[in-house]
């Protein structure tokens, strides 16, 4: 019984392809539309899965806790004294002073993130770096040192120079000898980095001694976190402190209305499309209620009928969603989501190479199928009924 | 053998646009009888045929084949019976476009689970026998009328049918395709068939292989010519 | 061949693609694992908090760790007119 059932649904798949092919035009608009509408989703996903999948592998590394300080609801400066407070609240391994600033490019543009390292003081060397172009032992002490990220070396077009100059509020120059630049392949967190001194940093935004922009925080139990960031908030007074969960969950799934709005958008176009559906699954023209007639004379039943139509919906729904999913994942990995790059960017000066690489996930596998292919066989299900109702003897 | 037993037959009974197709129409047809149903333009051929060949019930009153009362069974089961039991010729043919001789005839086969290569059997020996095997891979678009007209008849027989209904078999023929076709009605009644035929040629009735012709206008039988 | 069968070679081509581009993924995922390695070091070093993205504005480079009002300062509407906007906002 059974390979016969198997035998009748394949003559059956034999006879839906047939009916497929002799409709090709009008078929394969609604192929190539379908397959439009799932590449651009499945794309949309990839990007923002690879984006949350790297901040979920490289953000394991962020401080357990920064502390930053508010004044009138702004940004303020720390100032260094505020340590000795923090030094009292058991649990902590070791805090960090940090300045971390921007400074806007006026010539290009760009946005540069500059922070003030008290490590690279200390000649510490930088992980990740590619290129060094001069032992830090053999430098002049006197001259301000930085290492940059790529798209700081491109935007400030250095090519063979190694030295930049920024201003201060002032408007004096302060220059800097690039010895290092990061690696490429650290694109994702360096790109727009100038790591430069503690000191340096202060001296170029105009910081008094002692000032700093956050503190971070190690601690030495991770399940203290929480309860070490309440003390700190209380005896600093105005701080704003940020844990290590805080951080990490913001690169989690964009689905509300508001953050999510390009997906909201792109769920409209598979709206339109699940119409577009139903109106041509609906649409049977006078040939096609003929066909049906036809086999409903020569004894298919009814439900043979709906299978055909069945069939013709899975086909070209699973086909679109296989080709529109394999394009987006080439997408994504050959092209680093072109399509959706300048969107992620946006007005940005400086474009570092994103690098995505897209991973697989079940979870959004299933809800791209469910947000098309389900309901497209949905918007097919009753028109294929409603045809297969053409009576036998309507041909008579 | 076929009966029918006071049947009536109404489309859209309820509405202002009813139509009484049959009215009170009895008939027996026995095994392996060939029966010309003759009648002019609208006067219930065609809905007398398809309620003998199980497209639809009648309204009212009693049809059997071989014992088997047909006249009150759901779609799906007529369906069913009708696969098994009746091959229709109709009058145009109503072949699928697009698709080739070969696939035209084995249309019925499909649902029923056959094999390819049973498929391709039991339709090569119909086209050989209906002189059409030269043409098995041509879109029907592309063969001539009698052709088209012989490969409606292997569909017809592709299940071996016991009963063959025929509506208006040789309405686009021409005199020397006509008679070739009388000729395989000729063959299915030697090899058993029963078969109901429904034509206002005379070429139809009064062939020698018909054992009766009823007269149908209004939607009521007239009684027999010979 | 019957239809069935194409379909099934069809199939077969697509999913043989799908597993070159999943050999291709896996190779550049394991090039990412290397390098980072690199970039967990240098967020570690220099307490980072956010990928680089977007550096059109400084809440939008540091999503994680501006606070709320930062944009609002500008702007009441900033956060959500940046194009970036559209596909990654902090989650509240």
């Amino acid at each position: 019984m059974a390979p016969r059932n198997v035998s009748r649904q394949r003559n059956i798949l034999d006879y839906a392809l047939g009916s497929l092919w002799r409709n090709r035009f009008k078929n394969t608009g609604v192929f190539l539309v379908f397959s439009l509408v799932i590449f651009i989703i499945a794309s949309f996903r990839l990007i923002t899965g690879s984006l949350e999948h790297a901040a979920e592998q490289l953000l394991t590394a962020v401080p357990d806790i920064t502390i930053q300080k508010l004044t009138a609801g702004r940004q303020d400066v720390i100032l260094l004294k505020e340590l000795s407070e923090l030094k009292k609240i058991f649990g902590i391994s070791e805090i960090k002073p940090r300045i971390w600033g921007y400074y806007f490019d006026e010539l290009s543009g760009a946005n540069y993130t500059v922070i003030g390292d008290a490590a690279f003081d200390d000649h510490r060397q930088l992980p990740g770096i590619s290129v060094a172009y001069r032992a830090d032992d053999d430098m002049d002490p006197g001259v301000s040192r930085a290492v940059i990220g790529q798209s700081v070396h491109d935007s400030k077009n250095l090519a063979g120079r190694h030295s930049f100059s920024l201003f201060r509020p002032d408007l004096s120059l302060k220059s800097f000898y690039v010895t290092g630049t990061f690696a490429e392949t650290t694109a994702l967190v360096t790109a727009d980095l100038i790591v430069t001194g503690l000191n340096d940093a202060s001296d170029l935004f105009g910081m008094r001694e002692g000032e700093m922009t956050d503190l971070l925080v190690s601690v030495r139990n991770p399940a203290e976190i929480e309860t070490i960031a309440k003390k700190i908030s209380e005896r600093i007074t105005g701080s704003r402190v940020i844990t290590k969960r805080q951080i990490r969950k913001t690169y989690r799934a964009a689905f509300g209305w508001r953050s999510g709005f390009g997906l909201v958008c792109l769920l409209g176009s598979v709206g339109a499309f699940i119409i577009l559906a139903w109106d041509k699954a609906s649409g049977l023209s006078e040939e096609q209620k003929r066909e049906v007639g036809i086999l409903k004379a020569v004894g298919w039943l009814t439900a043979d009928v709906m299978s055909v139509r069945f069939w013709e919906s899975v086909v070209i729904s699973f086909l679109a969603f296989s080709i529109g999913y394999t394009m987006a994942w080439a997408h994504v990995l050959f092209f680093d989501g072109l399509l959706f790059k300048p969107i992620l960017l946006g007005w940005s000066v400086l474009t570092p190479p994103l690098s995505l690489v897209p991973v697989f996930r079940l979870a959004d596998l299933m809800l791209i199928f469910s947000i098309s292919v389900l309901p497209y066989l949905a918007a097919t299900v009753i028109p294929a009924w409603r045809s297969a109702l053409v009576r036998p003897d309507s041909i008579v | 053998m076929i009966t029918l037993d006071s049947v009536d037959k109404w489309y859209n009974r309820a509405a202002a646009n009813a139509v009484h197709a049959l009215k009170d129409v009895s008939l027996q047809v026995s095994d392996n009888e060939v029966v010309c149903i003759q009648g002019p333009s609208g006067s219930g051929k065609s809905t007398l045929l398809s309620i003998i060949g199980c497209l639809f019930v009648p309204t009212s009153g009693l049809a059997t084949i071989n014992g088997k009362l047909l006249s009150r069974l759901p779609d799906r089961f007529l369906t069913l019976y009708r696969r098994e039991t009746i091959g229709f010729i109709f009058q145009r043919f109503h072949l699928v476009p697009g698709l080739t001789v070969m696939a035209n005839i084995t249309l019925p086969l499909l649902p029923l689970g056959i094999s390819v290569p049973e498929r391709q059997q039991r339709a090569q020996l119909l086209m050989e026998k209906l002189s059409i095997a030269h043409r098995k891979n041509f879109d029907i678009s592309n063969i001539s009328g009698g052709e088209l007209q012989r490969t409606a008849i292997a569909r017809a027989l592709i299940n071996n049918p016991p009963i063959i209904i025929a509506d208006e078999p040789t309405a686009h023929l021409d005199q020397q395709l006509s008679n070739d076709v009388m000729t395989i009605i000729a063959e299915l009644k030697a090899d058993g068939k029963t078969i109901v035929i429904a034509s206002h040629d005379s070429l139809v009735s009064d062939h020698a292989i018909v054992d009766r012709c009823l007269l149908i206008r209004d939607g009521r039988l007239h009684g027999s010519k010979n | 061949m019957r239809p069935s069968t194409r379909l099934l070679i069809v199939v077969s081509f697509i999913v043989v693609c799908q597993l070159a581009l999943y050999q291709a993924h896996y190779r550049a995922h394991g090039f990412r694992q290397d390098s980072g390695q690199h970039m967990r070091e240098i967020i570690q070093r220099l307490g980072l908090s956010d990928l680089c993205i977007a550096t059109d504005a400084r809440y939008i480079r540091h999503l994680s760790i501006t606070d709320p009002l930062a944009p609002f300062m500008d702007h009441p509407g900033a956060i959500e007119h940046f194009p970036s906007s559209s596909i990654i906002v902090p989650v509240r």
